[in-house]
């Protein structure tokens, strides 16, 4: 906590980027605002909605007879949950939300291109590592990132897919991403990482 | 908190832009100086139009910009004014904390002159220089 700075109101988009669990996360010494992050980190593609991180936890109340208000309080279980509305209409995507198994087939001469997705009936669920950026420009002009992760996740598709010919609005694709707990990390659910200054040359 | 001077803030920062855009951009006027004739190239013109309330902690605000991009031609007015879109959308310094445009170009002509002009809006949120 310190004085208010208004270089520390945050305005930005988010770009979102995906992994399987276990990948390590992007170091901010070394990969800079804008860049991709590398190792098994794929960028999910245009997005059109806003990505909304929504944060929930229960709490227990301990009370005591002598008092009216409660003496303490604990959190008893908590989750997070990251939600967007991606803008492409592919296979992986798709994949993403229902789960099921992607094949790929190059175009020939007498094939065409296309990708299959098969799903349904897959119980277990693939588990991401989850990332998203935006930028902000500091009080020297530096464009400087601000990272948030989800340790382990899970992908569901959160919504219709809505096919119309009705009005300027075209077909999305809901996903809601929901944390678990990192079982290799003490239980953390996430990660926010905000790059205050560039290094010192 | 002194009120950041948003005109002549986006002035600045589209004149160092670069993007091939015009150097000839006027704020707090819509229409061009007097010694400006479209034969000359385009122009770009600002002035705010409007915004939202004062932010509650009066750290920010956003305003909302009338550009009105001159050139010799339509053709040429809607070029600059895609030369615009590319530096300006999503633009972001110390003091433009975000820009979107509101509404697509739309190419008019002036009443009295015929000048060729791309009418178009973009909100831009700015930090206030504390």
């Amino acid at each position: 906590m310190a004085d208010p700075v208004v270089g520390n109101i945050f305005k930005s988009g988010a770009i979102v980027w995906l992994a399987p669990a276990g990948e390590t996360l992007p170091v901010a010494d070394t990969i800079a605002a804008g860049a991709a992050w590398g190792g098994n980190w794929s960028r999910v593609g245009f997005t059109k909605a806003p990505v909304a991180v929504k944060y929930e936890d229960e709490e227990h109340d301990v009370d005591v007879e002598e008092f009216l208000s409660s003496v303490d309080r604990y959190k008893i279980s908590e989750k997070i949950m990251v939600e967007t509305v991606l803008a492409e209409l592919i296979a992986d995507y798709l994949k993403l939300g229902i789960g099921g198994t992607v094949t790929t087939v190059a175009a020939t001469s007498e094939l065409v291109g296309k990708d299959i997705l098969e799903a349904g009936n897959d119980a277990i669920k693939p588990k991401y590592v989850v990332g998203f950026e935006g930028t902000y420009v500091n009080a020297v002009g530096l464009t400087l990132p601000v990272r948030f992760f989800v340790h382990r996740a899970t992908v569901k598709l959160n919504g219709e897919l809505t096919f119309s010919k009705k009005n300027g609005d075209y077909t999305g694709v809901p996903l809601q991403v929901s944390g678990l707990a990192n079982t290799a990390s003490n239980g953390r659910l996430f990660k926010f990482e905000r790059v205050t200054a560039p290094k010192i040359a | 908190m002194a009120e950041v001077n948003e005109t002549k803030t986006l002035v600045d920062f589209l004149l160092a832009a670069g993007g091939g855009l015009t150097n000839r951009i006027y704020g707090d006027t819509d229409v061009p100086p007097s010694d400006y004739t479209p034969a000359a190239g385009p122009c770009i013109c600002l002035v705010v139009r409007g915004g939202d309330a004062d932010d509650e902690s009066d750290a920010v605000k956003e305003c909302s910009f009338q550009f009105k991009v001159y050139g010799p031609d339509r053709p040429t007015a809607r070029a600059e004014a895609r030369k615009l879109h590319a530096v300006l959308q999503n633009a972001k310094s110390s003091i433009i904390k975000n820009a979107r445009r509101e509404t697509q170009p739309v190419t008019l002509e002036e009443p009295e002159n015929g000048w060729i002009f791309a009418l178009v809006f973009y909100s831009v949120l700015f930090t206030n220089v504390s």
